[in-house]
């Protein structure tokens, strides 16, 4: 992989992280009736929090931080066979 | 509900979880066409899928633990290996045995099947969980497992036509590929693909299984994929339902779910012994048949007469 390109991935992969850590609040702080209407879990009238669609949020950004840990390593991913 | 659950019909459902869920004949089709088939006190199981709690969903998520701790059993190696794997491969940031190549191909293919599942999975079961539409998606299922074996025919007969001189023994290794070898992107297609099954009647399994022999895996390799991608998939589905199973929708009905899940087990186990076995010598074919024959024949009798 480019030096250029690389950093690309390991940016957009830290971000992409940070985005799901942002949504994950979202889940854990607001009520389902309270969430934004294009988020995954709205319901009108709903007043139960979403706290599984948060964490697993959390497990997605530790997998895309861990994509971005990976990313940065010198070794080059080679075929296993 | 315990009085709508009796314990015959929580064996019942979890024998039919166990194999379905593996076979690749979509286990959630089966749990809408089944009990609309019966009738009767069935029907009332059935009408339970479409609500967004209810005791029946805590019911299922005791068949889905049942199911995936048997498969993390059975591949219990496997799994040690692939977990080893991903823990040294996050050490040296270097991706180069199989079992590190494998590790991060699960994560590739559960994360977006999980995303779309956790995102559409309510909407999808309570549109489609009906029995015309779930014995349609079973019979294009059965299009699908029969589409995905002619492709592999023709890519096959493509081989021995472009590499006539080349051994029979030979060219069957030379067109099939180790599981290993699967690319990243290939494994994130694939686990899009298998969002597909959150509509009632398409099979997960099923959906792994052609895309695993298109990208040129033999039918054992493929079956054995589709186990070990399914095994995270249904473990989260049913940890993630696990506090319904002890809350107050569990109540008065634990005693059925503990014999229904036993029953799913036992069935979990037998179905992926006899898929490992058939599949080193057979196809999709007859799964596709099956899928046809019953898809279509459900469809004409909920299509035509309700």
């Amino acid at each position: 992989m480019q030096t250029s390109t690389k950093r690309l991935v390991i940016g957009g992969l830290i971000l992409l992280g940070i985005a799901c850590v942002a949504v994950s609040v979202l889940y854990f702080s607001r009520s389902a009736d309270a969430l934004p209407a294009f988020v995954p879990g709205h319901e009108a009238g709903v007043t139960r929090h979403h706290t599984k669609h948060g964490l697993a949020m959390l497990g997605l950004a530790v997998v895309c931080w861990a994509g971005a840990w990976m990313a940065s390593g010198t070794g080059r991913p080679g075929r296993a066979r | 509900m315990s009085d709508q659950l009796t314990y015959l019909q929580a064996c019942t459902i979890g024998l039919l979880q166990g194999v379905t869920e593996l076979f690749p004949i979509s286990s959630l089709g089966h749990s809408v066409l089944v009990p609309a088939l019966i009738g009767g006190s069935w029907r009332q199981v059935l009408a339970q899928q479409h609500q967004s709690e209810s005791p029946y969903l805590a019911f299922l998520v005791g068949l889905h633990v049942a199911t995936a701790l048997v498969l993390l059993f059975h591949f219990r190696s496997t799994w040690a290996r692939v977990v080893t794997g991903g823990l040294t491969s996050l050490r040296d940031r270097r991706i180069e045995t199989p079992d590190q190549r494998l590790c991060w191909l699960l994560i590739a293919v559960t994360i977006p099947v999980g995303v779309i599942g956790l995102a559409l999975e309510h909407t999808l079961r309570t549109a489609f969980a009906r029995p015309t539409s779930a014995a349609l998606f079973l019979t294009v299922n059965g299009v699908l497992l029969l589409t995905g074996e002619r492709l592999r025919r023709r890519a096959a007969a493509k081989v021995l036509e472009t590499e006539p001189s080349v051994p029979s023994s030979t060219t069957v290794d030379r067109r099939s590929r180790d599981l290993e070898t699967l690319e990243l992107r290939e494994g994130v297609a694939i686990g899009f693909g298998q969002a597909l099954a959150l509509l009632p009647g398409l099979s997960r399994s099923g959906v792994t299984m052609v895309a695993g022999l298109l990208r040129g895996l033999d039918h054992e390799d493929a079956a054995r994929f589709s186990f070990l991608a399914a095994t995270p998939i249904i473990l989260a589905a049913g940890v993630y339902k696990l506090p319904d199973l002890f809350g107050s929708l569990g109540n008065g009905i634990r005693g059925q779910i503990l014999a229904g899940s036993v029953c799913s087990a036992i069935a979990a186990y037998g179905a992926v012994r006899f898929l490992e076995k058939i599949f080193r010598t057979q196809t999709l074919t007859p799964f596709a048949i099956y899928s046809l024959v019953v898809g279509g024949g459900c469809l004409i009798r909920f299509g035509l007469f309700g």
